[in-house]
């Protein structure tokens, strides 16, 4: 381990919170511009992602704590507004540490075993989704 | 009422460990088959309890039933240790 | 060896098995978020429990007790944990 390493809450957010770049990189564009309200259309249109993989990601950040749901006859969009202040900060932390020193969050991202967990909880059900980044 | 219950269960067992086993035969982590297994494990082990009581109530299975559970179990905690994940 | 030696020295290390499987689940449950974990936890969990129930009742047999219900739930409990794994995604 290199001794200037990412801060602890930083890495502490990667391994609870994110297990893809897909999801990273969504919420990381969410924060850039939080007076807007996104949905799995506008992110797919910024980010060429696929939009069932972004709406299901949208989804799983809201329920984290990092976006609020908005609900209109038109559909759901989201909102960057973490709902603690830990969370806002760190992820402004994340936001920084991604921007100067990416390959270390990815790697931080792509080695971790919830990522495997996921794979496993996934192998309970019945029709495979293969929605990541 | 208790012989519907073991059946029952090995229904449950049997279904777990055939959706599991499916998704091990798609590509997937070891641990996807130790899980199966157990579950067929069990799923067994149901339906000895459930003879035991039901088929022959004259013989004494409570080894065979002591056997197939733990080996099942023994199966999956061992799955889960050589997983390495978490 | 004796068999109701056998016999108790497998109820003791299935039941010690089922506590080990059910607490490797908890753990990922707590570093996943994955609601299957905590429900695969309280079933393993559980049936630790009836074993340890009819281990300790004497001369408990297990039509006759009540306790068979407890493996009943777990079971029920691992497939409500699969079909709410299935559960559709809800945005369009």
């Amino acid at each position: 381990m290199v001794s200037s390493d990412l801060p602890e809450d930083v890495k502490r957010l990667l391994r609870e919170h994110i297990y893809s770049v897909e999801q990273l990189e969504i919420l990381l564009l969410l924060r850039s511009m939080p007076e807007e309200a996104f949905d799995a259309r506008a992110v797919h249109d910024q980010l060429r992602t696929s939009e069932t993989s972004a709406a299901a990601r949208l989804l799983d950040l809201s329920e984290r704590g990092f976006l609020q749901a908005l609900t209109t006859q038109q559909g759901t969009s989201f909102r960057y507004a973490p709902n603690t202040e830990w969370l806002a900060a760190t992820t402004d932390r994340l936001a920084h540490a991604y921007s100067e020193r990416r390959y270390r969050v990815m790697e931080l991202v792509f080695s971790k075993p919830i990522e495997n967990l996921r794979v496993f909880a996934d192998a309970f059900r019945f029709r495979k989704d293969k929605s990541d980044g | 009422m208790a012989e519907a219950v073991y059946l029952l269960c090995a229904v449950a067992s049997l279904a777990c460990a055939a959706l599991l086993l499916r998704s091990y035969g798609s590509g997937g982590m070891k641990l996807i088959l130790w899980t199966s297994l157990c579950f067929v494990g069990l799923a067994i082990n149901n339906v000895i309890l459930f003879v035991d009581l039901a088929v022959f109530p004259g013989v004494d299975l409570s080894l065979w039933r002591n056997l197939t559970a733990l080996g099942s179990v023994a199966v999956l905690l061992y799955g889960l240790i050589a997983s390495d994940l978490a | 060896m004796d068999k109701l030696a056998l016999n108790a020295f497998c109820s003791g290390a299935f039941a010690l098995a089922c506590l080990a499987v059910a607490l490797f689940f908890f753990r990922f449950w707590r570093k996943s978020q994955e609601r299957l974990f905590a429900i695969l936890c309280s079933a393993f969990a559980l049936l630790a429990l009836e074993r340890t129930v009819l281990a300790s009742v004497p001369a408990a047999h297990e039509s006759r007790h009540w306790i068979y219900l407890a493996r009943l739930v777990a079971f029920a409990l691992i497939i409500i944990g699969v079909l709410d794994k299935n559960r559709p995604a809800r945005l369009p």
